[in-house]
């Protein structure tokens, strides 16, 4: 018998091994480059292995949130408008066992932006949290949330003025919770920002704080919040919670008139209760909730007199907020809401916002909403707006908002 | 005498450490399997199979709609130091139980994980969808149908894979779980006996009849019953599942109802609501609600008899004396959140 090596065609079976060789190492090479030289940088090779596959790939969903609205404002135009306010695009998706990633890129007024970009870190065990990267804070019970998610049209009036439409930051957070008995559980994080909203703006004046680009670690944003949700009955959930901002070392910014005031700092601190209570169906129910906010420190600017330099009120603030909605079934609900908040400004004018929603949700994809505000301001004089929103969602839809 | 001392101190603490630590695990070792289920379902046949070697906690109330169940702070509590963790799956939970799980950083009932029972895994569904895609509706379940719960075939199936799970975690009690399934079998197979005789008299009635029997539905919640008994669904109210009734599909719905004169509107808990009651009022059908789980303190066959006889009555089937039941009503344990 001859040896395989010595059969006719022997180069077939060496050559054969080669070609599968190569056939099973193409996938995984096939999101490489064709080579890599020396000194370039390797890449990874082991995760998904076919740029073609779906398997591995993220999540992706998005949001149209559009309204069409009429205004009346003392001073401003009166009149209709309608604005597609944001076309939302989110990525979802793990990254190992221990770590899950997502991105938030909205459109808005003809601009693309990454509103979050982050990674969670969960492998340290027990019930800790690690994030890093460009996300929302953890600041009360709503600034977490994209405006489309909430229950009402607009973020309320004195979260918006003392933190800021969207409390986007870039850093780090920390976070933990602990059972607190069978039917309860506390919730604790820390979060570390080298970017991080400011809140309070004279939005005629252009005025906006700024961080500074490198600081200090003392000087960094800092961001705590503490919070307990506990069963109430067999079908109520009660909440509260206490939250902190702190921004070290910033600088309001006067970009009309080219104004700076340079090392300031400022608190928020807010106390936010919410009470939940389903009907038996679990469609059905109440929602009440509130927040308390206060602001210290240097709260806000404006030019003086002679546009020469900035007026930074050292001030105290305060406002709040507070909402109650009936949701009839998985299809309407109706609610009001009821805010007021100071400005800084000599003689502390104030805002006052008094809504009434109605939200019809066609199926979970698609809600309409109408929207009818009075706000009374001491500055801006009163005003009416009515608003009709339309958001409708595809695809899967996250934003990794804690509780 | 100081080191004499200090070493019978140190001594004493680690005795007393290997003391305490084999008592934890002895008391470890005593303390019963703590089960978390997402339904009563569910929970009844851990309870059956696990006996004594369980603390069964269930999240969904009677009632709730299984798609949008709120998530509260006990559940997060008893998911984070449970041992088991049991669901339907299918798609059945998908709204609220991945971020429980993900929540409570529990990774022994992490999918995947040895406590995370998939229980309706690898059942034969129906109406798997051929198109997936959302203008199909907006409960739209890529596995099909996931109330499995609530066919006749969907306990054994999940009993099968809750004893597996149990026999994995507790070897030491095996003989006592494959006998406690083995028991919980034989009482069901004397019930599928009487539930099989049933849909034999409901055949024979709509042979009888010279059509079909029929009923309308508000979600499709119940098809693996009424397909059991050989019911048609005649039209459901929603016009595509999770959508809700508008007035011109209801119009359409209510002449479908006349003209095949169906005289029953199946409804579960959530769903029997004003526009449920307006449609059977117009056209003089009877809503029969039926549980879409487990009665809290119910079983799972006692629960089923139960809705095999309410549609019996509802649809004027009479009962042949074979298919007459025998309340099975075992106390509950445990607790429901």
């Amino acid at each position: 018998m001859q040896s395989p090596s010595h059969a006719p065609g022997s180069f077939a079976f060496p050559l054969g091994l080669a070609a599968a060789a190569v056939a099973f190492a193409a996938p995984a090479a096939a999101q490489q480059p064709t080579f890599t030289t020396p000194g370039m940088p390797m890449r990874a090779v082991s995760g998904q292995t076919d740029r073609f596959s779906t398997e591995f790939n993220p999540a992706i969903g998005g949001v149209i949130d559009a309204f069409v609205d009429y205004r009346n404002p003392e001073n401003g135009e009166t009149g209709f408008d309608a604005e597609l306010r944001s076309f939302e695009v989110s990525l979802n998706g793990r990254i190992d066992p221990d770590w899950w990633g997502y991105a938030v890129i909205v459109a808005a007024e003809d601009e693309f932006g990454v509103e979050e970009a982050a990674a969670h870190y969960t492998g340290l065990g027990g019930n800790t949290t690690l994030r890093f990267g460009r996300f929302f804070a953890d600041f009360g019970k709503q600034m977490q949330a994209h405006v489309h998610d909430l229950p009402y049209l607009d973020r309320p009036g004195v979260l918006a003025e003392y933190l800021g439409e969207e409390l986007a930051g870039v850093g780090g957070q920390a976070d933990h919770w602990w059972a607190t008995g069978d039917s309860s559980a506390l919730r604790a994080s820390l979060g570390v920002f080298a970017e991080l909203e400011g809140g309070h703006h004279d939005e005629e004046g252009g005025v906006e704080a700024e961080l500074a680009d490198r600081r200090g670690l003392g000087d960094l944003a800092f961001t705590a919040r503490v919070t307990q949700f506990m069963d109430v009955g067999t079908s109520g959930v009660f909440q509260w919670g206490l939250s902190a901002r702190h921004l070290a070392d910033f600088t309001f910014v006067d970009v009309v008139n080219a104004l700076e005031a340079a090392e300031l700092s400022n608190t928020v601190a807010g106390l936010d209760l919410t009470l939940g209570i389903d009907d038996e169906d679990g469609l059905s129910g109440w929602t009440l909730g509130g927040e308390y906010l206060m602001a210290l420190g240097d709260v806000g600017a404006e030019p003086n007199g002679g546009l020469t330099a900035l007026d930074v009120f050292d001030d105290e603030v305060a406002g709040f907020y507070v909402f109650g909605e009936r949701r009839f079934d998985r299809s309407n609900t109706l609610g009001v809401l009821v805010g007021s908040f100071e400005h800084p400004e000599p003689g502390t004018p104030s805002d006052s916002e008094y809504s009434a929603f109605y939200t019809r949700s066609l199926t979970e994809f698609a809600r309409v909403r109408l929207q009818v505000t009075q706000f009374d301001s001491d500055e801006d004089g009163d005003e009416t707006r009515v608003a009709l929103q339309l958001t409708t969602w595809f695809g899967p839809h996250a934003h990794g908002v804690n509780w | 005498v100081r080191t004499t001392i200090f070493g019978f101190l140190a001594l004493l603490l680690l005795g007393a450490g290997f003391l305490a630590g084999g008592t934890a695990r002895a008391d470890e070792r005593a303390a019963p399997v703590r089960v978390v289920a997402t339904i009563e379902d569910l929970a009844d046949l851990v309870r059956a199979i696990g006996g004594e070697r369980v603390d069964v906690t269930v999240l969904a109330r009677d009632g709730q709609n299984l798609h949008g169940v709120r998530v509260k702070p006990s559940h997060l509590v008893a998911v984070s130091k449970a041992d088991v963790f049991v669901q339907v799956g299918l798609s059945l939970e998908h709204a609220w139980v991945p971020g429980l799980l993900e929540a409570a950083r529990n990774s022994r009932v992490q999918p995947g994980g040895v406590g995370f029972v998939d229980a309706g895994a690898g059942f034969a569904t129906i109406d798997v969808p051929v198109v997936l895609d959302r203008s199909q509706g907006a409960d739209v379940h890529p596995q099909g149908n996931p109330h499995v719960n609530l066919s006749v075939d969907g306990a054994p199936h999940f009993a099968a894979r809750i004893l597996e799970r149990l026999v994995a975690l507790e070897p030491a009690h095996a003989a006592t779980f494959r006998a406690n399934h083995a028991a919980w079998l034989a009482t069901y197979e004397a019930a599928r006996r009487r539930w099989d005789a049933l849909a034999v008299e409901f055949r024979r009635v709509a042979e009888h009849r010279g059509q079909p029997l029929a009923v309308a539905e508000y979600h499709r919640e119940f098809d693996y019953l009424l397909r059991f008994l050989g019911v048609e669904v005649a039209a459901t109210l929603e016009p595509k599942p999770g959508v809700p009734p508008s007035p011109s599909h209801l119009r359409e719905v209510v002449r479908v109802l006349k003209e095949r004169q169906v005289a029953v509107v199946v409804t579960a808990p959530w769903s029997n609501d004003a526009v449920t009651a307006r449609v059977a009022d117009q056209v003089g059908a009877a809503v029969v609600e039926l549980p879409l789980v487990v009665p809290s303190g119910s079983t799972w066959i006692a629960s089923t008899d139960r809705a095999l006889l309410a549609l019996a009555s509802a649809l004027g089937v009479e009962l042949p004396e074979e298919a007459l039941p025998v309340e099975a009503g075992a106390p509950a344990r445990g607790s429901s959140r």
